[in-house]
């Protein structure tokens, strides 16, 4: 599918001049074809989930019944939480469910899905959101400044950082954070994010800085390498030669001139950061015992609890989709700006 | 100075600027990390949790944390005390006929519930009516069923209740100490619980946090603080740092890895000798550990020391599989030691010498895995394959009863114990041992009410189970549990409830 929307931007960007209208037409069908692949992408991936759901061994009953569970008692708590159906009745109920809004009813503790999942959704937002907030601008400045002090100590510093920092996961990372800053070197963070019942992550910044630190360091050391190296081709062009020529400020080139065209090609992955940020908080929360939708997450798994972990897989799949769809449309008003 | 290197300077003090910044607000919002607690008398404490937590009584347990809720907020009718000796809790005393087949339970007058009423009889029915009507997911039935028939029980007056058995049982108020057989009060609803305990429950979130208050009204010994707060956690490591950082006060247990660590930064440990052990269960009904020989030889495998050693850090005993019991003493039995010839030599005449077979486990518990994989090393020295399989709780329980070799975990007390691991209907008895003459045992020490004879019988069971060997119990571990200094009067307990016996405990 993505093929087929990239050479209809290459045929667009090869034809021949078309009226304005025209235009807004074709770019509507290129954003329409990128939603409709949005919705077909979400549909196999929920499809993927609850397949790879029926393939784990036991089921929700099994889980909850724990050793007590006869073949007797598990079949009785199976048919009350609906498992004995075929499994095509199952999807259909919950695919049809979904369509109208809603995600079903827990399996482990028989709330709906969609009021077990909104705290911790919104927790996790406020999590990657900050993060994210955090990790665009200190990569755009770092991998300015990397670009335009190329090759000494400091560039050095950072592709140095950058290669250590991809090679870690982020589990690592938060873990060598905890021990410094939490509980051995210095006392400085609380190492675990326990937030209080009625009250809000946002509440206890202090709370927050180290997993939003776990999910920087990540993110920065990735993004600014991009940066650094569209920065540095942006520089070698004619145009800055111009503007240096004329006498105009190193700080003005960088970030009036040269950051802006860099962008272009760092959006795309800027976007994908976002996404993967989001996805990244799965193990950010359980190690920090941060109540996000990544521990609900880890926590149905466990339980086998099938509509809740679809649910959490979707928005996942959700968020990534639309990050990616903002990076296409980014590429398409690129496309429409060159023409 | 060069251009490029003003604008570097200038760009370098932004960057740092802006990270000084950042710094001293993170460090304004809350240097300390602790959360605000010591004036108030308020207790942190910290607990695995899961979003399947309930405060219904009658619900399965899945997580410690909702064990520690239960036992806060209600009360049984009988309970067993930290060195196992059995204790009245709501019930004030127990009537029986000659047989053991009818009961009257004379109830505690004057205990109060935490809605304003008085508990009685009344309360006594619509609990047990409620542990039946759940049947379908209630497993604690399990440790009455045989015996309690719910229409069978009647109320004689405001304070006594009659129960009517299905056939006799001399145990009977052994049996309402089990940790799950809760009373509650007759107006019980998920949304207004009321109980007998020391505890009220305020709030409520799944796997994120209770706050409970002191009942001011409790029957029993009362908490020397006011306020309970339980934070839940997913993780084990991560309650280690909460309890380092000095976020929480209390918790049940921590890789006991993590012991020195923070006996350094402060945190200090109760030790109580406990009655929760690994059982390694062979099944007996089936090849290769249908023969006793290759069971026995399985049992001369292990090194006991080096598990106490290994996979407890040192804070456990040699095991001699068998069972305990905390309130009769041990056997007069021989230790049980690695013999690696013996076990050839049994393996040989078993026609087993080169057997292979597969340990499963979840590795739930401290020293799961770390005693399969030294079993492992130890029967690879005489020819010996032993795949340790770990896989999640899931996975396990899908095939539960029917792994050929298991590392299992036994948590309750020898009464509550011997019919789920030991007889053959038991839903934990995951060797399918049927030993005709444990059986009778176990018929005969169900069917006594004199305790010394009961102490002697269960001697003679635990012989058994050390002779016929259907499981490997390597190490009896002992129960750590530990505490910030705020915390004072914890009491030891053979049952690893140390962390939720709260009454007497203060808070500095």
């Amino acid at each position: 599918m993505t093929a087929i929307i990239e050479a209809e931007w290459e045929a667009e960007r090869s034809a021949p001049r078309r009226p304005a209208r025209s235009r807004r037409l074709r770019w509507l069908r290129v954003v329409g074809a990128k939603l409709v692949q949005g919705v077909v992408t979400l549909f196999l991936v929920s499809l993927c989930v609850f397949l790879a759901t029926q393939v784990m061994p036991g089921n929700a009953a099994t889980v909850m019944l724990g050793t007590h569970a006869t073949p007797d008692r598990v079949k009785a708590l199976s048919e009350q939480l609906g498992l004995t159906q075929p499994l095509w009745v199952q999807y259909g109920k919950w695919l049809g469910g979904i369509l109208h809004g809603d995600f079903g009813t827990s399996l482990a503790n028989g709330q709906p899905v969609t009021q077990l999942i909104a705290t911790p959704a919104l927790n996790s937002f406020v999590l990657a959101g900050i993060a994210f907030a955090v990790i665009l601008p200190l990569s755009l400045v770092i991998g300015v400044l990397a670009a335009q002090f190329k090759d000494t100590w400091f560039d050095k510093l950072v592709l140095g950082s950058s290669m250590i920092a991809n090679a870690l996961p982020d589990f690592i990372i938060g873990t060598l954070l905890v021990f410094l800053f939490g509980t051995t070197v210095f006392h400085w963070f609380p190492p675990v994010a326990i937030i209080p019942i009625g009250t809000h992550p946002w509440d206890f910044p202090a709370k927050l800085a180290m997993p939003v630190a776990t999910l920087v360091i990540g993110g920065v050391m990735y993004l600014s390498r991009l940066v650094r190296v569209s920065v540095i081709d942006v520089l070698a062009s004619e145009y800055v030669e111009m503007a240096q020529l004329k006498g105009i400020s190193r700080a003005r080139i960088l970030f009036v001139h040269a950051l802006p065209n860099a962008l272009s090609a760092v959006v795309p992955a800027a976007s994908l950061v976002a996404a993967f940020t989001v996805g990244g908080v799965v193990v950010t929360e359980y190690l920090f015992n941060y109540p996000g939708m990544g521990v609900l997450l880890l926590q149905s798994i466990g339980a086998r609890d099938i509509p809740t972990i679809q649910a959490i897989v979707l928005i996942i799949a959700a968020v990534y989709f639309v990050f990616n769809f903002i990076a296409d449309l980014v590429k398409v008003g690129d496309v429409q700006e060159v023409r | 100075m060069s251009a490029q290197r003003r604008v570097a300077r200038k760009l370098l003090a932004i960057a740092a600027g802006v990270a000084m910044a950042a710094g001293l607000a993170a460090c304004s919002g809350g240097s300390t990390g602790t959360t605000t607690t010591s004036a108030d008398g308020t207790l942190n404490m910290g607990l695995v949790g899961s979003v399947n937590d309930k405060v219904d009584p009658y619900a399965s347990q899945t997580t410690v944390g909702e064990g520690a809720i239960w036992q806060n907020m209600y009360d049984l009718l009988t309970y067993l005390d930290g060195n196992g000796k059995l204790q009245m809790g709501l019930a004030e005393s127990f009537d029986h006929n000659a047989d053991n087949t009818v009961w009257t339970v004379h109830l505690r007058p004057d205990v109060k519930l935490h809605d304003g009423g008085t508990f009685g009889a009344d309360d006594v029915l619509f609990s047990i009516k409620r542990m039946f009507a759940l049947k379908d997911s209630y497993g604690a039935i399990t440790q009455i069923s045989d015996f309690v028939d719910p229409n069978g029980v009647t109320k004689i007056d405001d304070h006594t209740v009659r129960f009517t058995l299905k056939e006799p049982y001399g145990v009977f108020p052994n049996a309402w100490s089990y940790p799950q057989l809760y009373m509650t009060g007759k107006d019980w609803t998920e949304q207004n619980p009321d109980g007998t305990g020391p505890f009220t429950m305020k709030k409520f979130a799944p796997n994120q946090q209770a706050t409970l208050e002191k009942f001011d009204g409790y029957w029993g010994r009362k908490p020397g603080f006011k306020t309970l707060n339980i934070y839940f956690f997913s993780d084990q490591q991560a309650i280690v740092n909460a309890l380092q950082g000095g976020q929480i006060d209390l918790t049940n247990a921590v890789p006991l890895a993590n012991v020195d660590t923070l006996k350094a930064s402060g945190i200090e440990f109760l030790k109580s000798d406990s009655t929760t052990h690994l059982s390694l269960d062979m099944r007996t009904d089936i090849p290769p550990f249908n023969n006793p020989k290759v069971r026995q030889a399985m049992e001369l495998i292990v090194d006991r020391p080096a598990v106490v050693k290994t996979a407890y850090n040192g804070y456990a005993k040699v095991g001699n599989d068998y069972d305990v019991d905390a309130s009769c003493s041990a056997p007069d039995l021989p230790q049980r030691a690695q013999d690696l010839n013996q076990a050839k030599q049994l393996l040989a005449a078993a026609g087993q010498s080169h057997l292979t077979v597969d340990l499963v486990t979840d590795g739930a518990f401290q020293g799961m895995l770390e005693t399969a994989q030294l079993l492992s090393q130890d029967a690879a020295q005489i020819g010996v394959t032993i795949n340790v399989k770990k896989m999640d709780t899931g996975s396990l329980l899908d095939k539960w009863l029917k792994w050929p070799f298991v590392v299992n975990i036994v948590t309750t007390d020898y009464l509550s114990g011997v019919p789920d691991h030991s007889l053959p209907a038991g839903q934990d008895n995951a060797a399918h041992w049927n030993n005709a003459q444990f059986n009778t045992l176990a018929t005969k020490l169900f069917n006594t009410t004199d305790q010394k004879e009961q102490c002697s019988i269960v001697q003679q069971m635990q012989t058994l189970q050390h002779n016929d060997a259907p499981s490997i119990i390597p190490a009896y571990p002992e129960d750590l549990t530990p505490h910030s200094s705020r915390v004072h009067g914890l009491q030891t307990n053979r049952f690893g409830q140390t962390y939720s016996t709260l009454g007497g405990v203060t808070v500095d």
